[in-house]
């Protein structure tokens, strides 16, 4: 059976944005938040609203997928927005009252100036992984980490257990359904009893998925070690993305843009 | 040439030796097959082929590289492919292309040239077009040859796979066995570890083994001929050898058969 | 009293892009006491149809029917996955085996379980303090084989329940399923029916999802095993050496699935040694 597991949120499209070097897409995710942080006024956030707006329509990323991440955050957003918005019993005149409870018109204002905050937050950085395949995150990652394996930060094998993890999760998804499918075959029920019997219903299904990854883990080690890994001292890489011109300009010019908006509006 | 030099050697805290007192040599544009039951040591000789186990007594030499000298083990891995018999287990790679490429980017071999390696390899395997698949979507057989096709891009002189078609449908099975036939042709020495014998019929030498011993090392024939033997070892004769050899023995003379093809045409002329 | 497949159909992610027809129009019948055997080669769509008869999966097209019910009745329907020793859990081998008899809420667990156990070949006080994750290859296809049985299915269902044994393992695998059949129908499912051929009272032969072939084994070797070539798949070669001698005139009344066997019919379509 072939499930195709669709593997993080990656929409696999040409555009721009997705052609553009991972490098260069996550220094600019770190400019645009620096910025979204220094904005402090309403023209600033609908300055940063437009550049998020622009960057989702070049991907061609659909709206729906773009601004799903937003559904993660909505608890925030409401606690966000009650926190400023509402108050006890106010002094001042508010907008509407139930009761002691109120709603006050500044507050609300800068509720929804952080809400606004958040959700663009979400939607700019979310972009990064929305139209970056997840090896070339690793690449980029690993490119990026790498002046700090000086300090002896371990970057390359860092980069290795990530890209090592990204190539299991769909084996260890498929193996772990295989299991669900086999242990409710044998009458085991998961959807049964209190929190604790739930929990404990799955133990036919999560020692053999360990014992069976304990079993890959030795097996994949020796294989890497028949095919002469030794850590990234002297390896080279099939794809080492390189930035082009166009994406130091590209991130040139949006840092700079970025950093007008975060300063001055 | 790989050459075991009576070599022993015995996992930590077993009873027993997995290999006992081994002498063997692997030559070039060769296929060997090892046939064996289970825990016979067939999976401990790959492993020490290729230097990932040092023996306890004796040596192993690959291309007059002692396997226990440590400064040279790279030299030694990157000269011995390695295959394993659950291909799930070792691709490393998240796309085709970059599994392929993992072992000769461990061996510090330039961009440039990692290019041609992968399309090569993927080449000789059939593989080429599935470059940007990711492994999960593969089917089995096409996995197991994406398994040859990774320890192939290192381009050893020999390549030792543990079971390679266990897992296989027929087509599997036969792209497989067809990949190592072009390797042996193409001057590599092959090592294939196998449970049907009828696979270990089309090798040049057999070695049976035997609770780590050599129990038959010689040509094919030798063996499958020998039915107690076989019984003994717990290996199943091809059933066209058996077919042969009841009807000689009912007085029909059948000349050497492997297929049913071969053995129909012999009777009905 | 049977397990009844009638024009089954299954298609993964109805809807999607990437929606995929794995099964269509596949009738099927299985008594107890019998031997079915599903045939075809990788993506035929064999695991699918295991799914749909266990009742794991509910059929997009047609229905499945255990005993003239309406579905297929919880505990009626026994599967055995591919590899299923993968899926110990337990600390003791009678504990595993024990699992299934007791969700199914058994009063006889235990007899359940030496049943099960001996009806593989493991003998209950040898092998059943034993931890499953120390097992021989046979032995751990066997004990999980009887974790299924312990549930005292009318139907076994089994995925490809002899591959990667060794000679040995597999002879006591196929004995334990033809032990299996005295009380139930077992149906099983492989691209490489072998031995099982000599033992089945039908076969399926599947190719991309759809039915081929159905029925006998003797119809099955009347137009040479075409449907066979047809799935992709190969005749062993046993049967195969008496194919082709027929198609070459020899006169073969009935098919031997054993090499020996097969040695004597040879002889006996040749007339003798010239």
């Amino acid at each position: 059976m072939k499930v195709p597991v669709t593997f993080g949120q990656y929409v696999p499209v040409d555009s721009p944005v997705h052609s553009l070097d991972a490098k260069a897409k996550m220094g600019l995710v770190a400019a645009f938040t620096a910025a979204l942080f220094l904005v402090d006024g309403p023209l600033g956030m609908v300055a940063a609203a437009a550049v998020v707006a622009a960057a989702v329509v070049l991907s061609r990323v659909p709206w729906r997928i773009a601004l799903r991440g937003i559904r993660a955050v909505v608890m925030i957003l409401m606690i966000t927005l009650a926190a400023h918005a509402l108050r006890w019993n106010p002094a001042t005149v508010a907008l509407v009252r139930v009761g002691p409870l109120a709603v006050d018109a500044a507050g609300l204002k800068e509720g929804l100036f952080f809400v606004v905050r958040i959700v663009l937050l979400v939607v700019g950085t979310s972009l990064l992984t929305l139209t970056t395949s997840p090896v070339a995150l690793t690449d980029g990652l690993e490119r990026i980490m790498r002046p700090l394996a000086r300090v002896r930060f371990p970057a390359s094998e860092v980069a290795m257990m990530l890209t090592i993890a990204l190539r299991f999760i769909p084996t260890t998804a498929q193996e772990a359904e295989k299991l669900i499918v086999a242990q409710t075959a044998r009458g085991a029920r998961f959807d049964a009893g209190g929190p604790i019997a739930r929990a404990r219903a799955y133990a036919p299904v999560l020692v053999p998925l360990f014992v069976n990854l304990f079993r890959r883990a030795d097996d994949l080690a020796t294989a890497m070690e028949a095919r002469c890994y030794r850590g990234g001292v002297g390896r080279t890489r099939l794809h080492e993305s390189r930035m082009r011109p166009r994406d130091w300009a590209v991130l040139c010019l949006g840092t700079l843009v970025l950093a007008l908006v975060g300063i001055t509006l | 040439m790989i050459v075991f030099e009576a070599v022993s050697f015995t996992y930590p805290g077993a009873a027993r030796p997995a290999i006992a007192d081994l002498t063997l040599t692997i030559a070039s544009a060769s296929l060997l097959a090892v046939v064996g039951a289970n825990g016979s040591g067939k999976s401990t000789l790959a492993r020490l082929a290729d230097g990932l186990l040092v023996p306890d007594s004796g040596r192993v030499m690959v291309d007059g590289i002692d396997t226990a000298d440590e400064q040279r083990c790279w030299d030694v891995r990157s000269r011995v492919g390695l295959v394993l018999q659950n291909p799930d287990n070792q691709i490393v790679g998240t796309v085709v292309e970059e599994d392929v490429a993992f072992g000769p980017e461990n061996l510090g071999v330039p961009r440039e040239e990692l290019r041609s390696r992968v399309s090569d390899a993927l080449a000789v395997v059939g593989l080429t077009g599935l470059e940007r698949r990711e492994p999960h979507l593969l089917s089995e057989g096409q996995k197991q040859r994406l398994a040859i096709a990774g320890a192939l891009a290192m381009r050893p002189e020999y390549l030792v796979l543990d079971e390679p078609t266990a897992m296989l449908d027929q087509r599997g099975r036969t792209d497989v066995l067809g990949v190592l036939d072009g390797l042996k042709l193409a001057g590599r020495g092959v090592v294939h570890i196998t449970q049907d014998t009828g696979e270990a019929a089309r090798a040049d030498l057999v070695l049976a083994l035997d609770a780590g011993s050599v129990a038959y090392l010689g040509h094919p024939a030798g063996l499958l001929g020998d039915a107690s033997l076989m019984a003994e070892l717990g290996l199943e004769a091809p059933p066209i050898q058996v077919i042969a050899d009841e009807l000689r023995r009912s007085g029909f003379t059948v000349p050497e058969v492997s297929t049913a093809e071969e053995l129909v045409e012999a009777l009905w002329r | 009293m049977a397990l009844v497949a009638k024009d089954l159909g299954y298609t993964y992610s109805t809807g999607a892009p990437y929606e995929s027809r794995a099964l269509t129009g596949v009738d099927l019948r299985l008594e107890k006491g019998e031997l079915c055997l599903v045939v075809g080669s990788t993506g035929s769509g064999k695991s699918t149809l295991l799914r749909l008869m266990s009742g794991l999966l509910e059929p997009g097209v047609g229905s499945v029917r255990v005993d003239d019910a309406e579905s297929v009745v919880r505990g009626s329907v026994g599967i055995v996955f591919q590899n299923p020793e993968t899926q110990f859990f337990a600390e003791t081998v009678s504990a595993d085996v024990a699992f299934g008899p007791k969700n199914l809420g058994f009063s006889d667990v235990d007899t359940a379980v030496s049943d099960a156990m001996l009806a593989v070949g493991l003998e209950p006080v040898e092998f059943g303090e034993r931890s499953p994750f120390t097992l021989s290859g046979g032995e751990a296809r066997r004990a999980a084989i009887a974790g299924v049985l312990a549930m005292r299915p009318a139907y076994l269902l089994l995925d490809e329940p002899t591959a990667g044994l060794d000679r040995r393992g597999r002879e006591v695998v196929v004995r334990a399923l033809l032990e299996a059949r005295l009380k139930a129908g077992v149906l099983l499912v492989t691209h490489d029916p072998g031995v099982f051929l000599a033992h089945a009272d039908r076969v399926l032969v599947l190719a991309a999802g759809q039915p081929v072939f159905y029925g006998n084994v003797t119809d099955l070797l009347e137009d040479d095993g075409a449907p066979f070539d047809v799935a992709g798949l190969v005749l062993p070669d046993v049967v195969r050496a008496q194919v082709l001698a027929r198609s070459r005139g020899a006169r073969i009344a009935r098919f031997a699935f054993d090499a020996t066997d097969a040695a004597r019919t040879l002889a006996g379509a040749l007339g003798g040694p010239s």
